[in-house]
């Protein structure tokens, strides 16, 4: 692994830049971007509600894979990116520290068996993440960007915290 | 009994025979010369002292027997929470409004806090033009500008009948204004601190707006994430707020009425968009270098994420109704949980960036309760029967002498009976019975008469049954005071110095409108 960067993320800083938010949204692996999140708050969920949710929010993670999903998912984050977009590459540590917060965390009870299983399918795929680049615009850190191995997608860590260890292998990375 | 200040000679011992034959009246009839030639004098039966035990007393109150109504003449229901709701549906529901109502969800008075609640926020939208103007040259003219779109555009739809239930429609209106004013008022006086936090991000955003690419990208930076702010956060709790304040525990009711009205409103934000638009064009013509399409226009692709985020505001508004009354970190906590595994990867609590997480979803700033139903209140009560003056003999009462034997023999006690039957029906009314005696005697002596001849004619009422345990009957003792040696003193003059109340209650008419107009 060199300075070089990741052709997806050229891809990405590139539509940013032109704000093109379709083709934002569409680098984008919707499924490992959001588990975390959604196993976090299934956790805090009664576990009556646990099921019918769980069923939705998967539904609606892979939906945007499908680009059938809510309109504009990136939201305001797209329109912040037009303007001066950055992605800082990571060292292994800065790799680590982004799986461990793209990885979901042990599912509650009452969660059915099919979306356990996909859960799990998506806690081994986010282990394959290869690089990690930390997403500036302007002077604002926005994001953690994830490559997955053999995908050409990324994994969107959204307020990736600022992460000592996750030394800047590169400066700026331009298309 | 005769009236007060009537003058009552001692009787001689042969009228009083003559009493005792033929009755007061007879004898009244000779004293005055007229009972000459008049026929056989009736005597009316004696009154005496009603045997024990008393009778029975009635209940403290009678429920009311007419039906609670609004000033409408709406038939109305309580709820246990003391909230008054409409039990039928309105005879004159004069409003505009969409068919498919459930008319417990109109509040009582339907009509005039209508009128109400429509010319209050006919005003609110003159401020909103005016706050507008007034800003303009300033970055948060532009959220100013279009929320004054939104609102004239909603009150148009109001005014044409476009939603189920106007009222609630106008009461959001009311809160949203507060919401936006309170913020807006505390950061130009720089009372930060006092900024709800999704403001804070949304003016500090609007005040470092500038961008290098553009007049309309700068104006961008200003304008969402106010609309942010505004969206995702003060809309779902000003309707979970209005539901909460007016509506939550009429039976029956739910947030999912409403829900057709929420997204009515779909139209309201593309007119503010298609309003606004040519005001952003004009202020900036920066073209986008990739596309050729203007800034503006992009731009509103964002603004306006309609369907995503007026979705998120209604299960925002569901899930913090859902669990109003808990703490401010329960509610977050709850609706964090709700919307993060509903959609993992939106972001629906963020302005400019920013994750607004010290939001006080229970809290509507300048929201208060309605005004509880009237209770049931106590008819006036019924006059009472004429007060006066009962004479007693001279030296009476005698150890255990029942009032008729104390009492001169041309004293009526029929007019006690019917006080004592009075005070069955009311409550809180205050008897004064003053005692008195005539200056033979002792001091003492004439005091004790005096108080024993008071304390006589309150046993006399217990024993016909007077309510004395609702009703006050004090005994005083005036002794001699003021009297001389003739018989006019000795007596008991019975004064009704309140009447209290009846015990029938009533349902008075409520004339209730909701906080937001209620002065």
């Amino acid at each position: 692994m060199g300075d070089a960067l990741h052709p997806t993320v050229v891809a990405f800083l590139a539509a940013a830049e032109a704000g093109d938010v379709d083709r934002l949204e569409e680098l984008i692996d919707w499924p490992t971007s959001g588990v975390a999140r959604f196993v976090a708050s299934l956790r805090e969920l009664p576990e009556r509600r646990r099921p019918e949710l769980a069923r939705q929010g998967l539904a609606e993670m892979f939906a945007l894979a499908a680009g059938s999903g809510p309109d504009r998912p990136l939201g305001s984050l797209a329109m912040r990116l037009t303007e001066d977009p950055m992605a800082v590459r990571l060292d292994r540590s800065g790799v680590e520290a982004l799986i461990q917060a793209a990885r979901p965390g042990p599912l509650p009870a009452a969660i059915p068996d099919d979306i356990a299983q996909a859960v799990d399918r998506l806690r081994r795929r986010i282990d394959t993440i290869e690089e990690a680049y930390r997403l500036s615009a302007g002077k604002r850190k926005e994001a953690g960007l994830g490559v997955l191995s053999g995908a050409n997608h990324l994994t969107l860590v959204r307020r990736f915290p600022a992460h000592p260890a996750g030394r800047a292998v590169t400066t700026r990375l331009s298309r | 009994m005769t009236t007060a200040g009537a003058h009552a000679p001692e009787t001689p011992p042969a009228l009083l025979r003559l009493q005792a034959l033929a009755g007061n009246r007879a004898v009244a009839g000779l004293l005055a010369g007229t009972a000459a030639g008049a026929g056989v004098v009736q005597r009316k039966p004696p009154v005496t002292t009603p045997a024990f035990p008393p009778r029975p007393l009635p209940p403290a109150a009678y429920p009311p027997q007419n039906r609670p109504l609004d000033t409408e003449g709406n038939l109305i229901l309580i709820t246990r929470g003391g909230r008054p709701y409409l039990a039928e549906r309105p005879a004159s529901l004069a409003f505009p409004h969409a068919a498919g109502a459930d008319f417990r969800l109109f509040p009582v008075n339907p009509n005039r806090t209508y009128q109400r609640l429509r010319a209050h926020c006919g005003q609110l939208l003159i401020q909103q033009r005016q706050l507008a103007t007034r800003l303009k040259g300033d970055m948060r003219y532009w959220f100013a500008r279009v929320y004054s779109f939104v609102t004239q555009y909603t009150l148009e739809d109001v005014d044409a009948g476009k939603y189920q239930y106007p009222h609630m429609k106008l009461q959001q209106i009311v809160h949203f204004h507060e919401t936006y004013q309170r913020n807006l008022e505390a950061w130009e006086a720089g009372q930060r601190a006092k900024v709800e936090s999704n403001w804070q991000a949304a003016f500090a955003a609007a005040d470092d707006a500038d961008s290098i690419l553009g007049a309309s990208k700068s104006i961008g930076n200003a304008l969402l994430p106010s609309m942010e702010a505004h969206i995702r956060l003060d809309l779902p709790r000003a309707i979970a707020a209005a539901y909460q304040l007016h509506y939550v525990d009429i039976p029956g009711a739910s947030l999912d009425a409403f829900q057709r009205d929420f997204y009515a409103m779909g139209a309201v934000f593309e007119r503010s968009q298609a309003a606004l638009a040519p005001e952003i064009d004009a202020a900036g013509t920066d073209l986008n270098p990739v596309n050729w399409e203007t800034l503006g226009d992009i731009g509103f692709v964002f603004l306006f994420l309609i369907d995503t985020e007026r979705q998120m505001a209604w299960e925002k508004a569901t899930a913090v109704a859902r669990a109003w009354g808990v703490s401010r970190a329960g509610i977050e906590r709850a609706l964090r949980a709700d919307m993060g595994a509903r959609h993992p990867n939106l972001e629906p609590f963020e302005v400019a960036g920013k994750d607004i997480t010290d939001y006080d979803w229970g809290n509507q700033p300048g929201a208060r309760p309605d005004p509880r139903a009237p209770g049931r209140t106590y008819e006036p009560a019924p006059e009472p029967p004429k007060s006066g003056t009962l004479y007693f003999r001279l030296d009476r009462p005698r150890g255990g002498e029942a009032l008729e034997h104390a009492a001169r023999r041309d004293q009526d006690l029929q007019p006690l009976l019917a006080l004592a039957e009075w005070t069955r029906g009311v409550r809180g009314a205050s008897i004064w019975l003053l005692g008195r005696a005539s200056s033979e005697g002792t001091e003492v002596l004439n005091q004790n008469l005096a108080l024993a001849r008071a304390e006589l004619v309150r046993f006399f009422l217990w024993r016909a049954g007077a309510d004395l345990d609702r009703n006050t009957v004090r005994t005083i003792a005036l002794g001699e005071l003021g009297a001389q040696a003739i018989p006019e003193h000795r007596c008991v003059s019975i004064l009704v110095v309140d009447r209290g109340q009846s015990k029938q209650q009533v349902f008075p008419a409520t004339a209730n409108l909701p906080s937001e107009v209620n002065p």
